[in-house]
């Protein structure tokens, strides 16, 4: 297992699962994993896109682990130029196979206070 | 869809529709008219009411669904059930109760009843929904990460789907913007409290699921 820790951004904890790791799992540890790290407050960046199937098991289980004021859910956030790739909404479909597209999921009051497309600039950079 | 659904699909599609008017899901987020969308459809087919419809985000939280919904036209006629569902979110913040005038108990007891109708909503996609009706409020900004998620896995699952524009009887509707977001779907511009262009839904509607 193999595992790189990317830099903080703006002062906030950053957990990378690559897609090595990832793939590794089963696929309802994939969920739980992602929702335990979010709930620990920390900002997960998923190296590799959620299948669709993984999308509705995400948001099935954020709504069962909200508290009210512990955990209030999540935010997730997707480079834009990923979300286009063909053009318009829809061209997020390519991410339903699994493309390899950056996915940052955090805790719904932490992730904005980050600019999703400052964040994957930056990503980009430090990986330069 | 579930592979098990699929496989019914296939098999009723060979044998004749023995399966029965289809389910056809109301999804979009919160507040984008999907219950008053479901009141006008029965009001205008049937007696009946989906519910209440309120201006408070999460005001529908439990999947309801009324079946064989018979829709007719001189060129057209198809029978569906009507599942109208709560807005999909990825967070429910009970405070945004509080900032509507309710008593924390009452947020909380809504919060916890949100995130309960959004698994449920979660789940009737995933199972039991044949096409989807996705409703936003042309209003609002189409490009959020919640209206992504959902398409995508309405698209994942090969579920038919009808996008609606709805609220362009407001001053600030912009149909463009949606049209814009999804260019290679059929996107419908609506007005479901005042019944504007309600023809061309239901002949969208006949089309892409009788």
């Amino acid at each position: 297992m193999s595992e790189q820790q990317p830099p903080d951004i703006n002062g906030v904890q950053l957990h990378l699962i690559t897609e090595e790791e990832f793939e590794e799992m089963r696929p309802q540890a994939r969920i739980s994993r992602i929702l335990d790290e979010v709930q620990d407050g920390k900002l997960v960046v998923l190296q590799t896109g959620l299948s669709s199937d993984e999308e509705t098991r995400l948001i099935d289980a954020t709504m069962r682990h909200i508290e009210p004021d512990v955990f209030s859910g999540i935010e997730i956030e997707i480079p834009k130029t990923a979300q286009n790739k063909s053009g318009g909404l829809m061209g997020r479909l390519l991410g339903n196979e699994k493309k390899n597209k950056l996915t940052l999921i955090g805790p719904a009051n932490k992730l904005e206070e980050v600019d999703g497309n400052d964040f994957f600039m930056s990503l980009s950079t430090e990986a330069n | 869809m579930s592979v098990l659904a699929s496989i019914r699909n296939s098999l009723s599609g060979l044998f004749g529709s023995s399966r029965g008017p289809k389910q056809i899901g109301v999804y979009g987020p919160p507040n984008g008219g999907k219950s008053t969308l479901c009141n006008r459809i029965l009001r205008d087919w049937t007696d009946d009411e989906m519910g209440t419809t309120s201006h408070v985000a999460h005001e529908t939280v439990k999947v309801k669904s009324k079946d064989n919904v018979v829709i007719e036209h001189e060129d057209y006629e198809v029978q569906i059930n009507i599942v109208d569902t709560p807005g999909v979110a990825t967070k429910v913040d009970y405070t945004e109760f509080l900032d509507e005038g309710f008593e924390r108990d009452d947020a909380v007891r809504r919060s916890r009843e949100a995130t309960q109708g959004i698994s449920e909503a979660m789940h009737w996609l995933k199972e039991d929904i044949d096409g989807v009706l996705y409703v936003l409020d042309s209003t609002k900004d189409p490009f959020t990460q919640v209206n992504t998620m959902v398409t995508g896995i309405i698209e994942g699952q090969d579920i038919p789907v009808l996008i609606l524009a709805n609220k362009i009887d407001l001053d600030d509707s912009d149909v463009e913007r949606i049209i814009e977001a999804h260019p290679d779907k059929d996107v419908v511009p609506l007005s479901a409290l005042e019944g504007d262009n309600m023809d061309e839904v239901y002949a969208k509607i006949a089309a892409k699921f009788g």
